[in-house]
């Protein structure tokens, strides 16, 4: 009598108390065992919620080691006790100076909205314009504060609404953190909110990074604490009433943006595994609902990555009364955009939001009810190589890229160069064709310029028209594709 | 079915081995205590086990002997147990005791439990099969367990490229 001699019926029964890592080890040994997992519906149960990592719900989702959850947490909570104290509830008086660059922008249905200086907020109306034109549209002062250190804004035009996060230094050892709820046309408080600020409820001695988006009513607002452990907790509010809807706390990565009223979705990396994953976290049980791996995009040292939604199969009507296409069009298409070493690897991920929110109602119907695997490969993802870098520039040098739409990647270079790429990922399964165009920064514009150093670029695209900014120039350049 | 606890039942292994046991503990097997349940009438003649031998009876009734008087679970505890199955592989410090057999022997524990319908038993020798197989390579597992890999190369690096993203979980 031995293991492999065992009937299917006993050996289903072994299969229930093991977890799916040892369950996909056991699909290896021989082929019997292969097929008795494959067609065992409690293994390719155990097995749908392993490769989900359905790993947050412990209590009923055993999949993961425990122990490595538990010491994340607990050297987590031991750091942040050393940090969390209280401190005055105030805003510092604005002072009058002013610099020229501008410090964070945000693009939302033809509308570029700038942040020239901490107290000042400048939209520019892009559409209003022809090509490389520019219709500049000054607001007056808003009430965002002028020592702040960093700030992180998100615009809903069809709100008339502009939520600066800003991160304040009220002395060197003592920093505060909180949003700004602003009215895009006044530059004022917005009329609608209960409040124009709200001091996020502890301050933060580190690294901070803020993360801001917006939906309906409701403002997002994520921190993390430092640059080698990304991590921290994530408020969302109700922007009209200032009541916090939730909280969720201690999330081990960060950048997230609403999927829906219910759930959000960020981007964030695995450091165990060294690699990058899409989180789906519940804002009804503050809970991860659902991780999306990604295997192949392994042992990447990401520089950055974040995630965005574009609007993407249907033509998006320019029109200061749309929705802002960047966080709230029912027919976003999520983007995840990471840029690996400089000028060498990048990889995006394109996810329509409807297979997501498919993906999450089939899980949460799996969950107390039949088997069913869940099939990964067929969701479009792509690794693709981008030109050889210029040797004589090693610093500095950046990649962005966006989506004019869903056939199409763009990919803005150093040397300032642009690419646009028919994209296959969604026919196909991710592989990318030859360039279609390259258009030497001069053809577009002879004034521009990038210094794509340090951050020092921004880019937008919508349909046919893509806005770069220059940080350091403070100056934003609009063109046609 | 109200019988007296102090009944002894004859039962009759495959190599004729004969045991002579009381009702309450051959009623750990669900198999048993139906047939007994349709025997009404008092039987001489022993219940015969086709599917089990002398020396694994011994260790059932060792074990049947043990857990006497334990609730025995029903459906609705079945559902509970199984709820909780995944998260504890926690074997109780005699059934660990009592399951420190040869694997021949183990298996052999483990096809009688589920003949005679023990499922507490059937447990304790999966969890402790289960214990042996987590935290070892499939080669580790081959050897313990003297399998032949039979796939083709092709095959094994099919099934590793799928489970290729759990690795260094």
């Amino acid at each position: 009598m031995s293991l492999l001699s065992c009937p299917p019926d006993i050996l289903f029964r072994l299969f229930t108390h093991l977890d799916g890592y040892s369950l996909m080890r056991c699909r290896e040994i021989c082929r019997r065992f292969n097929e008795l997992i494959s067609e065992d519906v409690y293994s390719q149960y155990s097995l749908a919620l392993y490769r989900s990592c359905m790993v947050d719900d412990l209590d009923t989702h055993p999949t993961l080691d425990i122990s490595d959850r538990l010491n994340h947490l607990q050297s987590f909570l031991s750091r942040r006790s050393s940090w969390h104290t209280t401190g005055p509830d105030l805003t510092i008086p604005l002072p009058a100076s002013s610099s020229t660059r501008p410090l964070d922008w945000e693009y939302s249905s033809g509308l570029l909205v700038s942040l020239p200086t901490m107290r000042s907020v400048r939209s520019i109306d892009v559409m209003a314009s022809t090509p490389g034109a520019i219709r500049e549209m000054e607001v007056e002062s808003g009430e965002i504060d002028e020592r702040s250190d960093y700030t992180e804004h998100v615009v809903d035009h069809s709100q008339d609404l502009l939520v600066v996060a800003a991160f304040k230094s009220l002395s060197p050892t003592h920093q505060e953190s909180g949003f700004y709820v602003l009215s895009l046309s006044s530059g004022g408080p917005h009329p609608e909110a209960a409040r124009s600020y709200t001091r996020l409820p502890y301050e933060v001695g580190t690294f901070l990074c803020l993360h801001v988006d917006v939906y309906e009513d409701f403002v997002l607002v994520c921190d993390s604490i430092d640059r080698s452990w990304w991590g921290g907790d994530i408020y969302v509010y109700n922007w009209k009433t200032g009541e916090t809807t939730a909280h969720i706390r201690d999330i081990p990565d960060i950048g997230f943006i609403f999927l829906d009223r219910d759930h959000l979705i960020g981007c964030s990396m695995n450091h165990t595994e060294s690699s990058v994953q899409l989180r789906v976290v519940s804002l009804k049980t503050s809970r991860c609902v659902l991780i999306l791996p990604f295997p192949e995009l392994k042992h990447h040292n990401p520089l950055n990555f974040g995630i965005k939604s574009f609007s993407g199969t249907s033509r998006v009507p320019l029109h200061p009364n749309r929705r802002n296409p960047f966080h709230s069009s029912p027919d976003d298409t999520i983007i995840s955009l990471q840029v690996q070493e400089p000028n060498k690897w990048c990889f995006l991920c394109v996810f329509p939001k409807s297979s997501i929110l498919e993906l999450l109602t089939t899980m949460e119907e799996l969950l107390p009810r039949a088997p069913r695997i869940i099939e990964w490969g067929t969701w479009p993802q792509s690794t693709f190589e981008l030109p050889s870098p210029s040797p004589t520039r090693s610093h500095g040098s950046r990649l962005v890229i966006v989506l004019p739409n869903f056939n199409q990647i763009g990919i803005f270079d150093y040397p300032p160069r642009w690419f646009m790429r028919e994209m296959k990922a969604v026919e196909n399964g991710g592989v990318f064709a030859q360039p279609i165009m390259t258009i030497p920064p001069s053809q577009p514009s002879q004034e521009i310029h990038l210094e794509m150093n340090g951050g020092d670029w921004n880019l937008y695209f919508e349909e046919d028209l893509f806005v770069v900014g220059s940080f350091r120039e403070g100056n934003h350049y609009v063109f046609k594709a | 079915m109200a019988a007296p606890a102090t009944q002894q039942i004859k039962i009759r292994c495959n190599d004729e081995k004969e045991f002579t046991v009381d009702r309450d503990v051959l009623e750990r097997s669900v198999l048993i205590k139906n047939m007994l349940e349709d025997v009404t009438e008092q039987q001489d003649a022993p219940i015969p086990l086709p599917n089990v031998s002398g020396p694994v009876m011994a260790k059932v009734l060792e074990y049947c002997t043990h857990h006497r008087g334990e609730p025995l679970p029903s459906a609705d505890t079945e559902q509970s147990q199984d709820e909780t199955r995944k998260r504890t592989t926690d074997i109780s410090e005699w059934d660990q005791k009592f399951i420190t057999v040869d694997q021949e022997m183990l298996f052999e524990i483990i096809l009688a439990a589920n003949y005679l319908d023990i499922k507490s038993l059937l447990d304790v020798g999966c969890k402790t099969v289960a214990n042996m197989i987590k935290g070892k390579t499939p080669e580790e597992i081959r050897k313990l367990f003297n399998i032949v890999n039979d796939f083709t190369p092709e095959e094994e690096a099919q099934i590793k490229k799928e489970n290729e993203w759990a690795e260094d979980r």
